[in-house]
């Protein structure tokens, strides 16, 4: 309902370029994904009019977590696996801000699996960007939890030795979730529908992001990105929609309904071909901050009377005095 | 019996009686046939007695006891004891009818049920009954029987319930804005020196923990830091304005100072509404401010002219509707032509009012004209405008109907803009032995006042806003229904009979003088029912109406002339409500005769059609061949050999810019395209390409055919062309 005088203030709102999301010059490898994930989050912030001050990056330890110092918004640089619970803070004390959490393989479902596993269930309003390379690049290049198998590293010079974790099904497979989607970092339209589409969906937006690693990992993808046949582009209205011209260079398209998370946990499952699109959307689980909010403001004036209110059951006030007849 | 005939005549065309045969009704206690088994409504289970059950925010807010019960028994149903729960709840049911009947009006739930319960019996198994009822029967509700004042509480309770969420929507956003605001000003307070001064930190930290502090310490600790500048004054000054503009408002507050919204005249609620509203605009413009405030934004050189002129032009509708409406209740017979006219110009001007105009009495004798009865001149006149005028809400119904219309009551009433409700409340005084239930329901049934409903939010046309609803056979002059009864020599008949308006005069004292009883000894054959007699133009026909007595028997009593001309007056004026309503409109059934007429023309001659389809389809290929024309022009004319990038697919990995930004850019939103081709070599092209983890980037043919090595950056750029 916007009246004369919204559409009168909104005249004065200032509009921010692209430029002005961006913060000094990242120090990523030349090739690396992390660029095309900033690209596509200063798209987004451009294209929603996000007020820098009222939009929070945060980040816990890896390549991907050098995010928020790229971004001119509110930034938290945390320690290594505590992104997300520092973000779910921030969303219960300033509900208010748009937070966008840049997590890695590594900080994610290595040290920070614990947080993870809560913060999809507590499902608060967020956008969650795993920042999937593979490896722990900014330490040169260990094997991490998503590491395929038989990965030569520095800590698996014989190649790694268990099957990588897949953040989809596990994330799936948490109760209360509500948005899982996969993204490339080679197919940017994509990666930019996704992370928007994970923005206005009202819950914990889980994104998680295939991303290059050109200086440990050159190779990994090259098998899905010389062959776009190899790449299943899921097409919704619920979640993304794929363009004709998108459709020109990766004919294998499927129109698919985000709704069913059976369907979701099986098409997760495959590598081959890669699905890249909204997985799974459920627009009514309930979000930790909406079902925690007292719906009544906490002044001192209703906790102090609500306090006298519980020590009057107790007190035994003495014969004669009128507060007792006010009482009965 | 042509002489008995012949006094009919004279009886039907003048209304004087001049025969032996025709008895005068008056003391004869008769009642229209199709009341018959309606003489005593406690023997009946119907709409009424209405709950008025307080704490609900929908049209529910208004039950029917009835349907209360029913829908208890159907949650018990099938268990052991559902048959003597339905016994006795049925029981309990009478009695509250009984008991309203006798002290009249309206009563609590609670003690009318402890009453009720006391007669019925006080065995253990009826108590088992009732505490199992008792939870569909709140206790802090009312009961409501059908008199004078049941349209005004039905409407007024489902319009506080209708009000409540908006009331309460209101009320939090002005705490919470004053709690902030507050909040502003106590931290500007305590980093302020007054706010760091012995006496303020010894108030904040409190008695109990008070003798372990050296306060003037403290103080001069916390002085040694800066101080914050403090509000600047136009600031606090603002700051103070909004708060005492918050806390000051009478709209949504509880305590005695709040505005009442509620008005028996149209000109008290112009009054009120022109008093207030300066303020209203005044408390907008607050909230405005205060949300800016709050979030930091306000800014004086942009924002302080932009709220100089708020609210000028008048509030706009949006607006308005976060306000209480206002619930003006009109009296037909003691409503002054001025106050009507004020009234149709407030709905006409789209303000928030909410206007009831109950009639108790629609067959009251016009001031103008020869009329035998008015038929609720003042109803027609104001729902007549008020329809005109296009934006109002208007819904008429009589008290009978209440209830079943209770959805689009509410409706009207939670809506935003104008709103008008016309109800008969059947308590005309003028009938005796009909209570005003049955005489509500018989003037809907009879069409005298007939229901219907204008929504504007229906939709755009007047298809989808007006209806007529709780209308008995809307598509028939009158309603008809069965009547068996026993005839003279006992065997049963069964007949179809219309309720008219002249049924409904007949229950009216003021107008027996107009009927007569026929003896059975002169019944002949020119008597017809009444809804012949109004399609008849002549007098040829006498009109008989069958009523009963107390006995039950059957009497046949004849109207005059004067009764049936209203009785054709008010037929016109259904049918035009029918036409509204889209029921035997003139208009479309002409429309419908004209396309029929034309259909039946084309069928008689084949030929011609065939010709148009022919042509149809030739029409049909050529439009698809511009679109594929279009489709090849998307394509961007590119000389061939010249280096591009395909940009939409660029993922910004920053190698082609590393490499030579002058060649390679960004565009706006952060992907490659070759800027200047001819800013760098070929060799960095190749390059590019080469790197590009996408692949997208193509090289084309060289610009400079003297640049080294061209054979071989040639051969490495073979695979991107």
């Amino acid at each position: 309902m916007s009246t004369t005088t919204d559409e009168l203030l909104r005249l004065y709102d200032k509009h921010y370029e692209l430029e002005d999301y961006q913060s000094g010059v990242p120090r990523w490898c030349t090739g690396c994904g992390d660029n095309a994930i900033l690209a596509a989050v200063q798209r987004l912030c451009r294209d929603e009019d996000l007020r820098p001050e009222k939009t929070v990056f945060v980040s816990g330890i890896g390549c991907s977590s050098r995010f928020p110092h790229y971004m001119k918004t509110y930034g938290l640089h945390g320690i290594h696996g505590r992104a997300l619970p520092i973000a779910e803070g921030v969303k219960m004390s300033r509900p208010e801000l748009d937070v966008f959490v840049n997590t890695g393989d590594g900080d994610c479902c290595s040290i920070g699996t614990a947080h993870w596993i809560h913060a999809i269930r507590y499902n608060m309003n967020m956008v969650v960007m795993l920042h999937d390379n593979r490896i722990y690049g900014l330490t040169k290049k260990q094997a991490s939890p998503t590491s395929p198998l038989g990965l030569k590293s520095n800590t698996t010079p014989r190649g790694s030795y268990l099957e990588g974790l897949n953040p989809l099904t596990i994330t799936l497979g948490i109760q209360n979730v509500s948005f899982v989607a996969q993204a490339v970092d080679w197919i940017p339209e994509m990666l930019y529908q996704i992370i928007r589409a994970a923005y206005h969906h009202r819950g914990l937006g889980f994104v998680r992001i295939m991303q290059r690693c050109p200086e440990w990992l050159p190779d990994m993808f090259d098998p899905w990105i010389r062959d776009p046949q190899r790449m299943l582009l899921l097409n919704s209205d619920k979640g993304v929609q794929v363009n004709a011209g998108l459709r020109k260079v990766y004919p294998n398209v499927q129109d698919y309904d985000p709704g069913d998370i059976h369907r979701a946990r099986e098409i997760s499952s495959q590598h081959d071909p890669m699905p890249v699109g909204v997985l799974y959307r459920d627009e009514s689980a309930p979000v930790y901050e909406e079902v925690r909010h007292a719906g009544q403001l906490r002044q001192a004036a209703r906790i102090q009377s609500g306090l006298e209110a519980e020590f009057d059951k107790f007190t035994i006030w003495p014969a004669g005095d009128p507060r007792a007849q006010a009482r009965a | 019996m042509q002489a008995a005939h012949n006094a009919q005549v004279a009886f039907y065309l003048t209304g004087q009686q001049a025969d032996t045969k025709l008895d005068a009704i008056a003391e004869l206690d008769l009642r229209p046939a199709l009341f018959a088994y309606r003489r005593d409504l406690t023997e009946l289970r119907y709409d009424f007695p209405l709950v008025l059950v307080p704490g609900r925010d929908d049209a529910t807010a208004v039950e029917s006891l009835t349907a209360m019960v029913d829908a208890e028994l159907a949650a018990h149903a099938g268990k052991p004891y559902a048959d003597r729960l339905r016994h006795h709840a049925w029981a309990l049911e009478r009695e509250l009818r009984c008991l309203l009947a006798e002290r009249g009006g309206s009563g609590w739930l609670v003690m009318m049920r402890a009453t009720a319960t006391q007669r019925i019996g006080t065995d253990r198994e009826v108590a088992d009954s009732i505490r199992a009822l008792a939870a569909a029967l709140p206790n802090d509700a009312q009961l409501l029987d059908c008199d004078r004042t049941t349209p005004a509480r039905v409407v007024a309770h489902l319009w506080a319930a209708a009000q409540r969420p908006r009331r309460a929507q209101m009320r939090a956003e002005v705490e919470r804005l004053t709690q902030k605001l507050a909040d502003i000003l106590d931290v500007a307070q305590a980093c302020s020196d007054a706010g760091r001064s012995p006496e303020a930190l010894r108030a904040a930290v409190g008695t109990v923990h008070g003798p372990v502090f050296d306060f003037v310490a403290f103080s001069r600790v916390l002085g040694r830091g800066k101080a914050a500048p403090g509000l600047p004054e136009a600031r606090s000054r603002r700051l103070h304005w909004l708060l005492s503009v918050l806390q000051g408002q009478r709209f949504v507050t509880e305590d005695t100072h709040a505005y009442g919204f509620v008005f028996t005249s149209c000109a008290d609620a112009l009054r009120a509404w022109r008093e207030r509203l300066p303020k209203a605009v005044e408390l907008l413009k607050a909230m405005a401010i205060a949300r800016l405030e709050i979030a930091g934004e306000y800014d004086e050189s942009r924002h302080d002219t932009l709220f100089a002129a708020f609210g000028a032009g008048g509030l706009e509708a949006a607006e308005l509707a976060r306000f209480p409406s206002y619930l003006v209740q009109l009296d037909a017979a003691q409503m002054t032509p001025a106050d009507a006219a004020l009234a149709l110009e407030a709905l006409d001007a789209g303000l928030p009012f909410k206007l009831l105009l109950q009639s108790d009495d629609i067959l009251a004798p016009p001031a103008l004209g020869s009329e035998a009865c008015s038929l609720g001149i003042a109803n027609r006149q104001m729902t007549g405008a008020a329809l005109a005028s296009g934006n109002v809400f208007v819904l008429q119904s009589s008290a009978a109907q209440l209830y079943a219309c209770r959805e689009r009551l509410f409706a009207g009433l939670a809506a935003a803009g104008p709103a008008l409700f016309s109800v008969f409340s059947g308590a005309s005084g003028q009938s005796d032995g009909v209570p005003p239930y049955l005489l509500a329901a018989a003037a809907t049934e009879s069409r005298a006042f007939p229901g219907f409903v204008h929504d504007p939010a229906g939709g755009p046309d007047l298809a989808s806003r007006f209806s007529l609803v709780g209308n008995p056979q809307p598509e028939r002059d009158w309603a008809e229904h069965a009547l068996s009864y026993q005839d003279a020599d006992c065997q049963w008949v069964r007949e179809q009979v219309a309720f008219t308006l002249v049924d409904l005069l007949a229950c009216d004292r003021r107008f027996a003088g107009d009927f007569a009883r026929i003896q059975a000894a002169a019944w002949n054959g020119a008597m017809v029912p009444v809804a012949a007699a109004v399609a008849l133009p002549g007098g040829a026909a006498v009109p008989a109406l069958l009523m009963l007595d107390n006995a039950n028997r059957l009497h046949k009593v004849m109207a005059d002339e004067r009764l049936v001309r209203a009785a054709r007056r008010c037929l016109g004026l259904w049918h035009g409500l029918q036409e509204l309503g889209g029921i035997h409109n003139s208009h479309a059934e002409r429309a419908v005769a004209q396309a029929r007429a034309a259909w039946e023309a084309a069928v008689a001659q084949p030929a011609p059609v065939a010709q148009a389809v022919a042509a149809s389809v030739a029409e049909a290929p050529p439009p698809a061949a511009p679109a594929s024309a279009e489709a090849a022009a998307a394509e961007p004319q590119r000389a061939p050999g010249e280096p591009y990038i395909e940009t939409a697919r660029c993922s910004t990995c920053e190698e082609c810019v590393r490499i030579n930004s002058k060649m390679f850019a960004y565009n706006a939103d952060k992907q490659a395209y070759i800027a200047d081709p001819a800013a760098g070599t070929y060799r960095q092209l190749v390059e590019a390409a080469e790197s590009c983890q996408v692949a997208v980037i193509h090289p084309g043919r060289p610009r400079d055919p003297n640049e080294p090595n061209l054979e071989e950056l040639l051969a490495r750029a073979a695979p991107f062309l």
